[in-house]
């Protein structure tokens, strides 16, 4: 079922904010949350007072969208969401708030994710490995050893690698990319070049992931406002037009594979010819991939399943430069969740609003018209296709 | 404080599988209505929505599909150690999480035949784990 394109370019990215990003922000989440969307308000030339519907996820660790409406002093809303969720709800966020104001119910919403994800609570830090007994789902984990997405997500490239001949020295250039392009951000964690000898180097978290296979644990927060788009055209800044958007998938999970028979066919590809049709795009008029990377491999499995190259292509791909800023398709020019920093995956959203406006400075890609952005956790994702 | 790794807390849906461990038997619910075998537990058949399931034993043979080898983990946890989903003789994709244990990591190989073995927890708790076959 591709939809209908009712919602196509009724809502545009008008305003982004960010805190610094750190390890330690020395800051609550709320006031970081504060922070970020009160510098993404402004950015898109409103105030509080404009806003009236405030978006958010988190998994317990970040700030409630009602305090931080009345933090802010909003006036009015009529849309409040704080969703639960991780990594898959970065773009869910976005295409919340694009529902929202492609139906009519607001003018302007806010969207944030705050988290000290460093200093304060770290994730995929299993706190049930720390009790006594388990139960639930994790009752058939924990006592194993599975704690992590980092060993979630490993067993899935692992299967890759039997399947398709993928490699670590894939991953490394994945992260050697990513790496070089977070040296041209000064938002960047971290901003060292690296080699594939340094990655290769780098130890062993769960084989086949070492440790610059993996996202860097982050404090800090981002903002956006989603405004409707006859609006958006007399703010101060190009709007970013949210062309369509998917939350779904099905298939292989990180989390239970258990019950699927195809372990390395991912979310994107039961919802990407969907989020194309309703945009009214084909895969090759994308100028820029702001895929979500909280570890390497995933970006691999992405490519394919978004289709930029064959399946069990993207090792290939990837090592043959097309993911750089001069390749067939960028990904990650912020330096990603690798690089940049982890901010739950909308810190990519951000980046690919940035590139789109043409104000990513030192980092901006000649002429980009679409730009897609996504978010990934256990065996389903969400996605944007953003515009110009 | 000595830290130990954390036990299962069987519940309603879970216990006959960690009693069958307790028998030293891997038993999994199986549907009645079809035979579809279902792991992990659930209170319906994925195969044809029955709410017809009961406890079957299987026979703890399997095939390594795929797995990582944990070189960080909390001290209760004796790195390095291999965690994987183990595909089982009964029924293609039928999997389970579980150790691979009695083979050195770097000797783990995708395909290589496995068998359950039981280690005894408490005297309530016997976590099932693989051994090469
Ligand atoms: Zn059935």
């Amino acid at each position: 079922m591709k939809g209908e394109d009712l919602a196509r370019n009724r809502a545009a990215i008008t305003g982004v904010g960010y805190t610094p990003l750190s390890r330690d922000s020395g800051l609550g989440v709320e006031a970081l949350a504060l922070q970020a969307s009160l510098s993404a308000i402004r950015d898109a030339g409103l105030a509080p007072r404009d806003i009236d519907g405030v978006v958010s996820y988190g998994v317990g660790d970040s700030a409630q969208v009602r305090s931080v409406a009345q933090a802010l002093g909003l006036e009015a809303s009529n849309w409040y969401a704080d969703l639960y969720g991780g990594g898959s709800f970065s773009c869910l966020s976005v295409a919340n708030a694009a529902m929202a104001v492609a139906l009519g119910l607001c003018r302007h919403v806010l969207v944030y994710r705050a988290l000290n994800g460093r200093s304060g609570r770290r994730l995929g830090r299993s706190t049930s490995a720390a009790m006594e007994a388990v139960g639930g789902a994790e009752q058939f984990s924990v006592p194993f050893g599975q704690l992590a997405p980092v060993q979630s997500y490993g067993m899935l490239a692992r299967r890759h690698m039997i399947d398709y001949g993928t490699t670590t020295e894939h991953f490394g250039h994945v992260a050697v990319t990513l790496r070089a392009n977070a040296v041209r951000n000064e938002r960047a964690i971290m901003r060292k070049a690296i080699t594939l000898e340094d990655h290769r180097e780098s130890r062993w978290i769960a084989e086949p992931f070492r440790l610059l296979d993996c996202c860097q644990e982050t404090d800090g927060a981002c903002a956006l406002v989603v405004s409707r788009s006859e609006i958006a055209r007399d703010l101060p800044h190009p709007p970013a037009h949210v062309s369509s958007f998917a939350m779904g998938g099905s298939g292989a999970s990180a989390l239970s594979p258990d019950k699927v028979d195809d372990f390395t066919t991912f979310f994107p590809a039961h919802i990407a010819p969907g989020l194309y049709a309703r945009a009214g795009i084909e895969v090759g008029d994308i100028d820029l991939a702001a895929l979500y990377d909280a570890f390497t491999f995933l970006i691999i499995g992405q490519l394919e399943d978004f289709g930029f190259c064959e399946k069990g292509e993207g090792g290939p791909f990837v090592a043959d430069g097309q993911i750089t800023p001069e390749g067939s398709i960028p990904v990650g020019t912020n330096g990603g969740l690798l690089s940049e920093g982890y901010v739950h995956g909308l810190n990519n959203v951000l980046e690919a609003v940035s590139q789109l406006r043409g104000d990513a400075g030192v980092r901006q890609l000649e002429s980009v018209e679409v730009a897609l952005a996504s978010g990934w956790g256990a065996n389903v994702g969400s996605a944007l296709v953003l515009s110009r | 404080m000595t830290l130990k790794r954390p036990l299962p807390l069987p519940d309603d849906q879970t216990r006959g599988f960690w009693e069958g461990c307790g028998d030293r038997e891997l038993r999994l619910l199986c549907c009645e209505d079809c035979g579809t075998y279902i792991h992990q537990p659930a209170p319906m058949c994925h195969a044809c929505n029955s709410t017809r399931l009961d406890w079957k034993r299987v026979s703890g043979d399997g095939a390594l599909y795929t797995w990582v080898v944990v070189h960080q983990a909390p001290p209760a946890y004796e790195t390095p150690y291999v965690v994987g989903w183990i595909e089982l003789a009964e029924q293609p994709g039928l999997r389970i999480l579980s150790n691979v244990v009695g083979c050195p990591p770097a000797k783990v190989q995708a395909g290589m035949r496995l068998r359950v073995d039981f280690q005894v927890l408490n005297d309530e708790i016997n976590l099932p784990v693989f051994r090469p076959a």
